[in-house]
C-alpha cells in the first residue's frame, strides 16, 4: 500500500507547486478590483499595506510549508 | 557631527573585509573544504544581487511619489521563486545538464549554438546593463556627498567624478581577482558569492535597523506609525491596475532574463535542492527588505524640509536625527547594494561578451579553430579581464555624460523592460519543441526595435535621438506611430505601453517565425535536451550477468538508436520469427540485421565489435560492452552538441577514438580468449579419449593398462582445475563473489596457504617476524588462495638449486603490505605487463601443468578485497607485492 | 623397411599416446617437442610423413609449415597438422600454406591412422 500512496504524494506535491504561484497571483492582483479602477475610489495606504504583506507572509508560509515536505521523503530513506 | 573622514574610514575597512572574505572563501573552496559554503542559505542570500542601490534608496523615493506600488518591483520575484517548480527547476535542470554559462549561451544553445543570437543577446545585454551601472556609480557619489555636505569641515576634497571613478577602479580590481581566477566550465565563483552573500545580510541589517529606528525611535510605535500614515501625503493609494499587473509582471521577467539574475540563479547554482529552500527565503528576504520602505517615506516626508530628495530619505533621516553610526551603516547598505550589483554583472556580462564575442570572432580570425586548448583559454580570460574593465569604463562614462541627471533614475525599468525581451525565446526555448532560430532572432530584433523607439530613445530626451515631432506626430509623420501611443492608443502608461506592444509583437514574430522556419538538425537534438531536461537522471542500471540474450541486445540498441526505433526494429523481426513480443531469438539474421541499424549510427566497424562481444559471450561481461555503448552515445551527443566549441572537439574526437579501439580491442582479446580455453580444454581431452580408446584393446599388459588409466585420472584432474580456475575467475570478474570477511593474523593465513601449498619440493619458506602481530579483517580465504598462488608459482618456476622465499609484511597507511620474493631469475621486464593476464606463461608449459590463469585469479581476488598485486621490479628474483586495506 | 612417421608435439601425454597407436599400427616414430630440433631431424632423417601441432613454444606450427614448404627438398613432404584451438581460421590458414590434412583435438585413433594412411598412400 505504501508504495502506491508514494507515487501519488509525489503527483499531489508537484500539483501543489504547481498551484501555489496561481493562487498568489489571484491574491496579489485582486487589489485592482478595490478602486474599480476609479481614481476616487482609492483606498487607505495603511490598509491595503497590512493586506498585501500578510498575503505576502501567507504566500511565504505555504512555500516553506511546500518546500518541507518536498524534502521529507528523502529524510525517510 | 559625523566627520567625514570617519566614513571614508569606515568604508574603506568594510571594502577590506569584503576582499578578506572573497579570498579566504576561495581558498577554503580550492582546499574542498568549507562545504557551508554551497548550502541554500548562501545561495538565497547570493540572489539579492537583484536589490541593487536602485531598490536600496530608490524604493522609498517610489513610495513616496506613488505609495505601495514600488512592491511591484518586489513582487514579481517572489511569484517566480514561489513558482519555481514551473520555470527555475526547468532552467536550472537545464543549466546544469548544458552547462550553461550565461543566459547569452542558453538562447545560443538551445537554438541549435548559434553565434548570432548569442551575440545579439550578449550585445543587448551590455547595452541594457551600462546605464544600470552608472546608476551604481552615481547612488554611491550621491549618497557620499550627502555626508560631505552634513560635514561643515569637509570641504569638498572630493569631487563626485573622482569618487565615481574610483569606486570603478576598485570594483574593476574586485572582479577581476576573484571573478577571473580561473577558467571552470561551471563558471563558479566561491569568494565572489561568499562576498555578495555578506554584503546581502549587510544591506538587510541597515535597512532594517533605519527602519526600526523610524518606527520605534521616530514614530513612536506601530499604531502610531499606521495613523501617521493614514495622515500623510501617501494616506490614500489608488490602485494603478495596469501598471500594478504590469510591473509586477515585468519585474518576474526581468528577474529570470537580467544577465546578473541569470547568473546567480542559474549559473552559480552548485545543488539543484537548494531552490526548495530559496523559495521561501528569498520572498522573505524580499519581504523584509521593503516592509519599512513606507513608513521611511512617510516619516521621511513628515520630518525633513519640503523639496527634500526622497531617494535618500534612508540617508538623510538618520543624519539629521544625529543618528551617526546609523547613518554609517545605512551608507554600506546602499554601498553594498551598489558593488554586489555591479560586480555580478560585470562578471556575467565579461562571460558573455568573451564566449559569444570574442571567443567566435577569434576563432574565425585565426581560421584553424584553436586546436591547442591553452590558446583560447588564455585569449578567454584575457578578454573576460579586458571586458570587465571595459564594462565598469563604459558605466563610468554614461555617468559622466548622463550629468547623473534625473534621466538615470528611469533607467531601472527600462533596463528592465529591454531585458525582458528575452523571456519569449528562453521560455520558449524550454517548453515548446517547435520554437527555432529564426523565430527567436526574428522576436529578438521585433521586440528590442519597439523597445527602443518606444522606450528607450524617448528616454534620453526629446531634441536628441527622437525629434519632437516624431514624438509628437509620429515616425514621418504617421500619427499612429507615435512612440508613446502606437496604433492611436493613448492614455496608457508609457512603461505599460512600451512593454506591452514590445512583448506582444516580439512573441509574435518568436511564435511566427517558429512555425513558418525549419529547424536544423542540431537544433532539433538541442530542443528536445532542452525539453525532456526533467524526464532524465534517475535510470538505475541493473544487469544480470551472462551471455547476451535479446533483452540485452535491446537494451544495448536503445541506447544507440533510440528506444522508438529499436523497439521497432526488434518487434519487425520478432514478427518475423512468428513470434509476439519484443523479444526475437537472436538468430543470425535478425543479428544481421541490427548490426546493420547500428552501423548507421556508430560505424560499422563499432558495430560489428559491438554484436560480437554481445552474442559472444564468456570474457568480456555485459557491463563492459553497456559501458562503451554509453560512452559511445554520450560522446555522438556530445560531439554534435559541442560543434560550435572547436577547443573541445579534438579532445572529443580522440574519445571516439579511444572507445572505437576499446571495441576493436575487446573483441581481439576475446577471440584470443576463447582460443585460448578452447586450447586448454582440448588438450587434456584428446589424452583422455587417445587413451580410453587405447584402453578398450584387450592385448595391453597389465602395466601399460595402469599406466594409461593413471594419465587418463591427471588429465581429468587437469580438466577441473581448469574449469574451476575458469569459474572462480569469471565470479570474480563479475563481482559476484561474496565475501566471507573474518578477522586474524597474517600468521593464520600464512600457515594455511603454506600447508596447502606444500606438496613437496625443496622450497623454504621465510616468513615475516610480525606476522602475528598484524591483524587483518578481509575475506582470509580468499588472501590466503592468493599466497597459495605464488607458493606454488615459485615451486614452479623459481630455477635456483635451493629455492627460498622470502615474505615480508608492513603496515603503509591503512594498507598492509606483502612481499613475496623469491632468489630465481624473475620475470623478463618484458612480460611484467602481461603475466597477470588470463592464459598468460612464459616459459614452457608442459613445465607449468596449469592453465596460466594463476596470477589472473589472484588480481582479480585482491581487486575484490579493495587491494592490489604487482610485480616488484629489482628484487634479484621474481617479487610480488600484495597491498590490501587491513580493514575493509 | 618401415616407414618412419615424426610428430612434433609439446604435450607429453599426446606424444605417449600418438607413438602407441603408430607403433602399434607398424610405424616408426620420432617426437620432437620442439621446433627447432625438429627441422635438423626432419632435413637428416627424411621422414615420410609429419605431423604438426600448431601451438608450441618458441616456434608455431604454422611457422615450421611455413618453412619446409620454402625448402625444396621438403616441399612436398605430406604434413598432418594437429590443432586444440578449433577454429575454421586455423583450417584455412594450414590449408593456404600447404598441409595435405588436418585434424582438430581430441581426435579418435582410428582417424589418425587413418589420416596417415592416406598421407603415405598418396605417394
Amino acid at each position: 500500500m505504501a508504495e502506491s500512496a508514494q507515487p501519488s504524494r509525489k503527483r499531489r506535491l508537484q500539483e501543489t507547486a504547481v498551484a501555489l504561484p496561481a493562487l498568489g497571483a489571484v491574491f496579489v492582483g485582486l487589489p485592482i478590483l478595490w478602486g474599480g479602477g476609479d481614481e476616487s475610489n482609492a483606498v487607505a495606504t495603511s490598509n491595503a499595506a497590512i493586506y498585501l504583506f500578510s498575503v505576502w507572509v501567507g504566500m511565504i508560509v505555504l512555500a516553506f510549508a511546500l518546500s518541507w515536505a518536498f524534502r521529507r521523503p528523502k529524510a525517510e530513506d | 557631527m559625523l566627520s567625514f573622514d570617519v566614513l571614508i574610514v569606515a568604508s574603506v575597512a568594510y571594502v577590506i573585509v569584503l576582499f578578506a572574505v572573497a579570498f579566504l572563501a576561495e581558498r577554503a573552496s580550492d582546499r574542498g573544504g568549507a562545504k557551508w559554503m554551497r548550502s541554500p542559505i548562501i545561495y538565497t542570500l547570493s540572489l539579492s544581487v537583484y536589490c541593487t542601490a536602485w531598490t536600496f534608496y530608490g524604493a522609498v523615493g517610489f513610495a513616496a511619489r506613488s505609495g505601495l506600488e514600488f512592491v511591484t518591483i518586489y513582487l514579481g520575484p517572489t511569484g517566480v521563486l514561489i513558482g519555481w517548480w514551473l520555470i527555475l527547476r526547468r532552467l536550472v535542470r537545464i543549466g546544469r545538464a548544458e552547462r550553461i554559462t550565461s543566459i547569452a549561451d542558453l538562447i545560443s544553445s538551445r537554438f541549435g549554438k548559434s553565434a548570432l543570437l548569442g551575440g545579439i543577446v550578449t550585445v543587448l545585454a551590455v547595452v541594457g546593463t551600462t546605464p544600470y551601472i552608472a546608476l551604481q556609480l552615481q547612488s554611491v557619489t550621491l549618497s557620499l556627498s550627502v555626508f560631505a555636505a552634513a560635514d561643515p569641515t569637509a570641504v569638498i576634497r572630493t569631487s563626485p567624478n573622482s569618487t565615481a571613478l574610483w569606486v570603478a577602479v576598485g570594483l574593476a580590481v574586485f572582479t577581476i581577482i576573484f571573478g577571473t581566477r580561473n577558467l571552470d566550465s561551471s563558471e563558479r565563483h566561491s569568494g565572489v558569492v561568499m562576498a555578495i552573500a555578506v554584503e546581502a545580510v549587510v544591506k538587510l541589517l541597515a535597512l532594517l535597523a533605519v527602519g526600526a529606528f523610524v518606527v520605534w525611535g521616530l514614530a513612536g510605535g506601530v499604531g502610531n506609525m499606521l495613523a501617521m500614515i493614514d495622515t500623510s501625503p501617501i494616506a490614500e493609494w489608488s490602485v494603478p491596475n495596469s501598471r500594478w499587473i504590469g510591473l509586477t509582471f515585468l519585474s518576474a521577467a526581468a528577474f529570470l532574463c537580467l544577465p546578473r539574475m541569470f547568473h546567480v540563479l542559474v549559473v552559480e547554482n552548485s545543488d539543484e535542492s537548494h531552490l526548495l529552500t530559496a523559495s521561501w527565503a528569498f520572498p522573505l528576504y524580499l519581504l523584509l527588505m521593503s516592509l519599512f520602505v513606507v513608513p521611511i517615506a512617510v516619516v521621511g516626508l513628515n520630518m525633513l524640509p519640503e523639496g527634500a530628495n526622497p531617494d535618500l530619505f534612508v540617508l538623510t533621516l538618520p543624519i539629521t536625527q544625529g543618528q551617526n553610526g546609523l547613518a554609517v551603516l545605512a551608507f554600506l547598505g546602499g554601498f553594498s547594494s551598489a558593488t554586489s550589483m555591479v560586480i555580478v554583472a560585470a562578471i556575467a556580462l565579461s562571460t558573455m561578451v568573451s564566449n559569444h564575442l570574442v571567443a567566435p570572432v577569434w576563432l574565425r580570425s585565426t581560421g584553424e579553430g584553436a586546436t591547442v586548448s591553452g590558446d583560447l583559454r588564455n585569449v578567454v580570460l584575457m578578454s573576460r579581464r579586458v571586458t570587465i574593465a571595459v564594462i565598469l569604463g563604459l558605466g563610468y562614462l554614461y555617468y559622466r555624460l548622463s550629468g547623473g541627471g534625473a534621466a538615470l533614475a528611469a533607467m531601472g525599468l527600462i533596463s528592465f523592460a529591454g531585458v525582458a525581451q528575452v523571456l519569449p525565446a528562453m521560455l520558449g526555448g524550454i517548453y515548446w519543441r517547435g520554437a527555432t532560430r529564426i523565430g527567436a532572432a526574428a522576436g529578438f530584433v521585433v521586440g528590442f526595435t519597439l523597445w527602443a523607439y518606444t522606450m528607450l530613445l524617448p528616454s534620453v530626451g526629446v531634441g536628441t535621438i527622437l525629434s519632437a515631432s516624431v514624438l509628437e506626430q509620429g515616425l514621418m509623420g504617421w500619427h499612429w506611430l507615435r512612440p508613446r501611443a502606437l496604433f492611436g492608443i493613448d492614455g496608457l502608461d508609457p512603461v505599460i505601453h512600451a512593454v506591452f506592444w514590445s512583448l506582444l509583437f516580439n512573441t509574435g514574430a518568436f511564435v511566427a517565425g517558429s512555425i513558418l522556419s525549419t529547424p536544423s538538425p542540431l537544433e532539433r537534438m538541442q530542443a528536445s535536451q532542452f525539453i525532456t531536461a526533467l524526464d532524465q537522471g534517475g535510470i538505475s542500471r541493473s544487469w544480470k550477468h551472462g551471455v547476451a540474450e535479446a533483452e540485452d541486445l535491446l537494451l544495448m540498441a536503445q541506447r544507440i538508436l533510440g528506444a522508438t526505433e529499436a523497439q521497432r526494429l526488434f518487434r519487425a523481426h520478432a514478427v518475423e520469427q512468428g513470434k509476439s513480443g519484443y523479444l526475437p531469438t537472436p538468430t543470425p539474421t535478425f543479428l544481421e540485421g541490427l548490426e546493420r541499424a547500428l552501423s548507421g549510427s556508430v560505424g560499422s566497424a563499432t558495430a560489428h565489435a559491438m554484436i560480437g562481444q554481445m552474442v559472444g559471450g564468456a570474457s568480456v561481461s555485459v557491463e563492459d560492452l553497456m559501458a562503451v555503448a554509453d560512452e559511445t552515445a554520450q560522446i555522438m551527443e556530445y560531439s554534435n552538441r559541442l560543434e560550435a566549441k572547436s577547443e573541445e572537439l579534438t579532445n572529443t574526437a580522440d574519445q571516439l577514438r579511444d572507445a572505437n579501439l576499446k571495441l576493436v580491442q575487446l573483441s581481439h582479446q576475446k577471440d584470443a580468449f576463447l582460443s585460448q580455453i578452447s586450447h586448454e580444454l582440448r588438450t587434456p581431452m584428446t589424452s583422455i579419449r587417445s587413451f580410453s580408446e587405447i584402453l578398450q584393446d584387450n592385448a595391453l599388459s597389465p602395466s601399460d593398462r595402469v599406466k594409461y588409466a593413471t594419465i587418463i585420472s591427471g588429465e581429468t584432474q587437469r580438466l577441473t582445475r581448469l574449469l574451476d580456475d575458469l569459474l572462480d575467475l569469471s565470479v570474480l570478474e563479475n563481482g559476484q563473489v561474496t565475501l566471507d570477511i573474518e578477522t586474524g593474523t597474517l600468521a593464520q593465513v600464512l600457515d594455511r596457504a603454506m600447508t596447502a601449498a606444500d606438496f613437496g619440493g625443496a622450497l623454504e619458506i621465510k616468513r615475516p617476524r610480525n606476522a602475528d602481530t598484524i591483524l587483518l579483517t578481509t575475506d582470509l580465504e580468499r588472501l590466503g588462495q592468493v599466497m597459495i598462488n605464488l607458493i606454488s608459482n615459485t615451486r614452479k618456476y623459481c630455477v635456483n638449486k635451493r629455492p627460498v622465499l622470502k615474505i615480508r609484511a608492513r603496515l603503509s597507511g591503512p594498507d598492509v603490505e606483502l612481499d613475496f620474493i623469491d632468489n630465481g631469475e624473475g620475470v623478463p621486464s618484458t612480460h611484467r605487463q602481461m603475466i597477470f593476464e588470463k592464459f598468460a606463461r612464459i616459459s614452457d608449459e608442459a613445465k607449468a601443468g596449469s592453465a596460466g590463469l594463476g596470477l589472473a585469479i589472484c588480481r582479480e581476488i585482491m581487486t575484490n578485497l579493495g587491494g592490489s598485486i604487482e610485480y616488484l621490479p629489482g628484487q634479484g628474483g621474481a617479487a610480488f607485492r600484495l597491498r590490501l586495506p587491513q580493514n575493509p | 623397411m618401415r616407414q618412419h612417421i615424426l610428430l612434433i608435439e609439446d604435450e607429453p601425454n599426446i606424444v605417449e599416446a600418438i607413438t602407441f597407436i603408430l607403433l602399434r599400427d607398424g610405424w616408426q616414430v620420432d617426437a620432437h617437442s620442439d621446433g627447432a630440433t625438429a627441422m635438423v631431424a626432419i632435413r637428416d632423417t627424411k621422414p615420410d610423413a609429419i605431423i604438426l601441432d600448431v601451438m608450441l613454444p618458441n616456434k608455431s606450427g604454422f611457422d615450421i609449415l611455413g618453412e619446409l614448404r620454402a625448402d625444396p627438398k621438403t616441399s612436398d613432404l605430406p604434413v598432418m597438422i594437429l590443432t586444440a584451438r578449433g577454429q575454421t581460421k586455423d583450417r584455412e590458414r594450414a590449408m593456404d600454406l600447404g598441409a595435405d590434412a588436418f585434424m582438430t583435438k581430441p581426435f579418435s585413433n582410428s582417424e589418425v591412422l587413418e589420416g596417415i594412411h592416406a598421407l603415405v598412400g598418396h605417394k
